[in-house]
């Protein structure tokens, strides 16, 4: 009966229009109730209720790596350090933030002393410890958990060594259990009393707080992951440190939440968070609408409408990523630059945030997004779109009008918002280039097999902060051979700049040696940054204080889900 | 008959066993793999995860282990859900899209055979014209349009009804059936090309029938409407029905991603489009042999059922 999957395009103008016209009967209706801020509602009326597009695959925060994984662990679990709404690192479960001056830092950079809250207790009332902490990052290294975000900790003693145990494909190794529990035993954690677990890394990194905030080193308890094993996750057997606890899991349907107990950190003014599976945006969108939802996205067809109705309902979040060109410098036409000069100036980035996006962004010829350290406005400046040195710069790279121009791939993954970008490129490139690309729509996993294999010619792929800093955006893209290097590029300058600015511990010279990395690929046209992303939500004028960070997940406001609360109505 | 039945139900074995071969070929030829995403994953990391689900062996070794384990009805986990056994995710999502799939197949049936009768016997008059119209619609409207059309005015405007969910805690049948304002929605929809299709069928099957001679031999010895046209006409009309109804069957209770998609309804329908996307491997192969042996045992019940209303038919 599901034939009908295959018209669904045919009939795209149609649902678009329909669900535009949605959008513009909405703006009449709720926004017109004022609440009053001071006044709260009930504890049984603190009932929030958003939607994450789908079942996510796990709610463990070593197996997490999904934006809507890292949601959810969020209010379940709290690590050593998070983030306040400007990304200072602020502690958590720490009693306070190591630095040089607190003796917390070693002068050498590579030994980190945390203290941990005395009174902090796991949502089954048990106190936590530095060896839960110990306990946590060892599990998350164990090579037979397969952990997707480990590698980022190999800078730790051991590390690496305990994660890589059973060698590679083509050298493999067979270590037994008591190879594996020494080289366990020998990752550089320690507890070095019930209050204060240690890190030793093997070369000082002026991003390792980051580390020590993200999701796959959050601690989790012992006694529960090894009792009830892969179902430690479910509700009932689930047990956290963080503000909230999981109530319920229905799975493909809702997960539920309700306050901690035993949290010792700011009290939660919610009773309860139910976040249903709503794949469908139009339908999600349609149950903000009829009241069943007091959050949503926004749909990609109806920002533009809604942005401009000016409803009371509508926020507007910018997250740190940015959206780019990638073309292959390893294969031609791209390994010429002035190709790759000539499509960097040939999109109308503006039109492209206006058509494409329907406003829903902000065009970048940067790199580095606004809201982190690294950011510089003014970079790539000359790429701004301009159709006649766009042109120029082809006919320097020896194909006048597109004259000879060869056959040019575009691939892109098949969604109904990618058809639109795929068209748009094709007609800005015919347009301004005189060259005709055409678009290759693949499923999600063949993309990202392509692309991740560098077997691309160009595409428009995203980058998103793990944390803020831009050894996050930097080394690991555009280094000589490094894994996420999609664009093929290799140049021992730029290899040279991160390696020095990795090993600066002065911040400003720092910073300066990542910016000079950051010139270098964009005055190449390596790629072509072309877009921040923005997020537009719609929020019950009843939700207060749903604080959103530009690290947040799936979920806006998931860091600070504390502080939220529904006024009386 | 007996005989019959058991001989088709034997060469299901053979059957699945072909089929999960080529889905398991199929699977493995595509480009990407479970763990391709837009952010590539270091090799020792990758290489951790194959070691864990058993991707590291080779494939021969893989298919191997897969039909040892499915000969003790063990079909895998799932790497995109919490490891969790495959079995058990298609049985708790079957339970989903089984209760929808009959719900919607009754109406369908008691709609689509009601308008059809309707039709054909008040041919080219506005019954006619209204159930014709209906039937053209249903089958030209995709479910996806009707579904948030009817989730806009009944949800949306009216709030008569919720916009999504299946929620079978205390509902009508708790454990099985939500509350009926959450079937409404899904089950109409669902029907609504089943119920265009038979509508058709029954219409054109019907005034084929009711040209017969028997039938004007049945009216002159004086038999009254009703009785000619149940004990006469639409034993004979049924037989497309039932021909028809087979991959209708077969359709609902496999679950449409479609309506799943829409509602909210975590039934089985989704897993396979889901699995495949995920290239969840064990997800997908479930999947592929419950689809298969689904429509195996469905179409061998319509072939049964042919028996029963057409004497003339006999299974050997």
């Amino acid at each position: 009966m599901d034939t009908l999957t295959l018209s669904r395009t045919r009939w795209l103008p149609f649902v678009l229009a329909f669900v535009a016209m949605l959008a513009v009967m909405a703006c009449g209706g709720d926004n017109a109730t004022k609440v009053d801020k001071s006044a709260m509602a009930p504890p049984d009326q603190q009932i929030l209720r958003l939607r994450l597009n789908g079942e996510p695959k796990t709610i463990d925060p070593a197996l997490s790596n999904s934006l809507a994984e890292a949601t959810l662990t969020r209010p379940l679990f709290a690590g050593l350090f998070s983030y306040d709404t400007e990304l200072k690192i602020i502690p958590n479960m720490a009693t306070d933030v190591p630095t040089d001056d607190n003796g917390g830092i070693s002068k050498d950079g590579l030994t980190y002393t945390v203290k941990i809250k005395k009174d902090a207790k796991w949502s089954d009332g048990n106190p936590i410890t530095a060896n839960d902490f110990v306990y946590s990052l060892r599990r998350a290294l164990d090579p037979k958990l397969g952990s997707p975000y480990v590698s980022f900790y190999y800078g730790i003693v051991g590390a690496q060594d305990y994660n890589t145990a059973f060698g590679t494909k083509d050298a493999p190794k067979t270590p037994g259990d008591s190879e594996l529990s020494a080289l366990r035993d020998k990752v550089g954690v320690e507890a070095k009393d019930a209050t204060t677990v240690v890190y030793h890394l093997k070369q000082p990194d002026p991003s390792f707080l980051n580390l020590l905030a993200l999701w796959t080193a959050y601690p989790v308890e012992q006694k529960v992951v090894e009792q009830y094993g892969a179902k430690w996750t479910e509700a009932g057997n689930h047990v956290g440190n963080g503000p909230f606890v999981l109530r319920e899991w229905a799975h493909d349907q809702r997960i539920v939440f309700e306050p901690n107990p035993y949290w010792t950190g700011e009290k939660p003014n919610l009773s309860r968070i139910v976040i249903s599976f709503i794949a469908d945006d139009a339908a999600a969108y349609a149950a903000f609408q009829a009241g069943d939802l007091d959050v949503v996205t926004v749909p990609p067809a109806s920002s533009r409408t809604i942005a401009a109705s000016n409803s009371a309902e509508f926020q507007k979040i910018a997250d740190l990523s940015t959206y780019a060109m990638f073309m292959n410098n390893k294969v031609a036409p791209f390994d010429n630059q002035k190709v790759r000069e000539a499509f960097a100036l040939a999109v109308d980035r503006n039109a492209y945030v206006d058509g494409v996006l329907q406003g829903a962004g902000a065009a970048t010829t940067s790199w580095i997004p606004p809201g982190m350290p690294g950011y510089d406005a003014n970079l790539g400046k000359q790429w701004t779109f301009d159709a006649t040195k766009a042109k120029q710069a082809l006919a320097e790279a020896g194909y006048p009008d597109g004259k000879n121009f060869p056959a040019v791939t575009f691939l892109a993954v098949s969604s109904d918002t990618n058809r639109l970008v795929g068209q748009f490129i094709e007609d800005q490139l015919k347009k301004n280039l005189g060259v005709t690309v055409t678009t290759e729509y693949v499923d999600s996993k063949t993309f990202g097999g392509r692309f991740t294999g560098n077997q691309h010619q160009v595409t428009i792929q995203r980058w998103s902060a793990d944390w803020p800093y831009p050894n996050n955006w930097l080394p690991d893209q555009f280094g000589t051979n490094a894994l996420n290097n999609h664009s093929g590029y290799s140049s021992s300058k730029f290899d040279d700049l991160v390696k020095k600015a990795a090993a600066e511990v002065d911040e400003k010279k720092r910073l300066d040696l990542y910016a000079q990395a950051q010139k270098l690929i964009i005055d190449e046209a390596v790629i072509s940054p072309l877009y921040n992303r923005q997020t537009y939500l719609l929020v019950k004028p009843w939700v207060k204080d749903l604080i959103a960070t530009p690290l947040d997940g799936a979920i806006k406001g998931d860091s600070n889900l504390t502080k939220t609360y529904i006024a009386a109505r | 008959m007996a005989a019959y039945a058991l001989r088709r139900l034997l060469w299901l074995a053979p059957a699945l066993l072909f089929i999960s071969l080529v889905t398991f070929a199929l699977m493995h030829s595509v480009q990407g793999g479970p763990w391709d995403d837009d952010r590539r994953l270091p090799p020792s990391v990758t290489e951790n995860l194959d070691r864990k689900y058993g991707l590291d062996k080779p494939l021969y070794a893989q298919y191997f282990d897969f039909v040892t384990g499915a000969l003790h009805g063990d079909l895998g986990i799932s790497y995109a859900r919490q490891d969790k056994p495959v079995t058990a995710i298609i049985l708790s999502g079957f339970k989903v899209t089984a209760v929808l799939g009959v719900l919607a197949l009754a109406v369908a049936v008691v709609a689509g055979v009601g308008l059809g009768v309707l039709s054909a016997l008040n041919r080219n008059r506005w019954p006619d014209y209204a159930g014709v119209l209906f039937a053209s619609m249903g089958s030209a409207v995709p479910a996806f349009v009707l579904g948030i059309f009817l989730v806009y005015i009944f949800g949306v405007q009216l709030h008569w009804l919720p916009t999504f969910g299946w929620d079978t805690r205390g509902g009508l049948l708790p454990g099985w059936l939500p509350r009926w304002q959450q079937l409404v929605l899904p089950v109409v929809t669902l029907s609504a090309l089943p119920a265009a299709y038979l509508a058709r069928i029954t219409r054109a099957s019907l005034l084929e029938v009711l040209r017969q001679d028997y039938i004007r031999t049945a009216r002159s010895k004086g038999l009254g409407g009703g009785s000619v046209l149940f004990r006469h006409a639409m034993r004979n009309a049924a037989i497309p029905i039932v021909t028809v109804l087979g991959p209708v069957i077969a359709g609902l209770v496999t679950g449409s991603f479609i309506i799943e998609q829409l509602f909210s309804v975590p039934g089985t329908g989704r897993l396979f489009v889901q699995s495949v996307n995920a290239r969840d491997y064990g997800l997908i192969m479930g999947t592929t042999l419950f689809y298969a042996a689904v429509i195996v045992v469905v179409n061998l019940a319509v072939d049964i059922t042919y028996a029963f209303i057409d004497p003339r038919i006999r299974y050997r």
